[in-house]
């Protein structure tokens, strides 16, 4: 048998999840090449946990896509993080700026 | 428009508009970004200055928010290209901690039920997240900062930060490996 068909059919067999997790990181980034691909296909099947990490990414990727976005909105206000602090936070910009322009 | 002074005054005028609409959106949007509160108030700071003094740029074909957002953009990338930090990271302790010996995942694995709509308008979330994100080291979380929450692409990454595309698939799936698992501990589980 050629070689490089043996290369892969052992890779198919032989992926672990530590190998699993880096294939599923990368599919977020660039599609795999065709090998693989086979080989993540196979250990997704038999392996519960992986199938869970690569759920868990997709998830990610949508919240994240939704957070990032969430500030352009002209009127969304994203929580301060610091809350109580909103308004010594405020001021203490109006004021450092004012100072900023003054020094002008 | 031309009088310098003129556009001072105009500019001060503006000040406290601008500071009550958008100052917390800005920050919030830094923060989640670099980590580092006075950094982020800074970077709002500057923002916001520069948005006054060249307000008579702002053509209005865009909102507010988006143009400012823009400028904030700006200085947060020239920030990460600035510092740039080439950190070593070991391949097998890395490892280690996240698989066995026979390089099965140690960590447990909870079932994530959740709406990833709600999750994003979730104060207490956010917070969370802000903390697993401040967990993350500089060359971890710069890459994964830019690509998951600027939403550039890895090339487009790779360019700012001069590095491979290896270095970043790298800096990537362990920044991802230790988020999913600091999400876990303080909010899935």
């Amino acid at each position: 048998m050629d070689r490089e068909i043996l290369k892969n059919i052992l890779r198919i067999l032989t992926l672990t999840c530590d190998q699993a997790a880096q294939l599923m990181s990368q599919m977020q980034d660039k599609p795999l090449k065709k090998p693989e691909q086979w080989a993540l296909s196979f250990h997704l099947l038999i392996c519960r946990l992986c199938r869970k990490y690569n759920r868990q990414l997709k998830l990610l990727r949508s919240i994240f896509t939704r957070m990032a976005d969430s500030h352009t909105y002209e009127d969304a206000v994203p929580p301060l993080l610091d809350p109580g602090q909103s308004k010594a936070f405020k001021d203490r910009l109006s004021k450092n700026i004012r100072k900023n322009l003054d020094s002008m | 428009m031309s009088n310098p002074d003129e556009s001072v005054k105009n500019a001060r005028h503006n000040i406290d508009k601008l500071v009550s609409r958008h100052a917390e959106a800005l920050y919030s949007y830094a923060l989640m970004r670099v980590q580092k509160k006075d950094l982020a108030e800074d970077m709002v700071q500057e923002t916001l200055l520069a948005a006054l003094k060249s307000w008579e740029k702002f053509a209005g074909d865009s909102s507010e928010r988006t143009w400012l957002i823009g400028i904030l953009r700006h200085k947060i990338l020239d920030f990460f290209r600035q510092h740039h930090d080439r950190e070593q990271m070991d391949d097998e302790t890395w490892r280690a901690e996240y698989f066995d010996r026979k390089r099965h995942w140690k960590d447990k694995m909870v079932n994530w039920k959740t709406n990833p709509a709600a999750l994003a308008e979730n104060n207490e979330f956010w917070k969370i997240l802000q903390d697993c994100l401040k967990e993350l080291s500089q060359v971890m979380a710069k890459a994964f900062v830019m690509r998951e929450l600027e939403g550039l692409s890895s090339e487009q990454v790779c360019k700012h930060l001069e590095i491979s595309q290896t270095n970043l698939w790298v800096r990537l799936h362990r920044a991802r490996l230790q988020l999913r698992r600091c999400l876990e501990i303080n909010w899935f589980a």
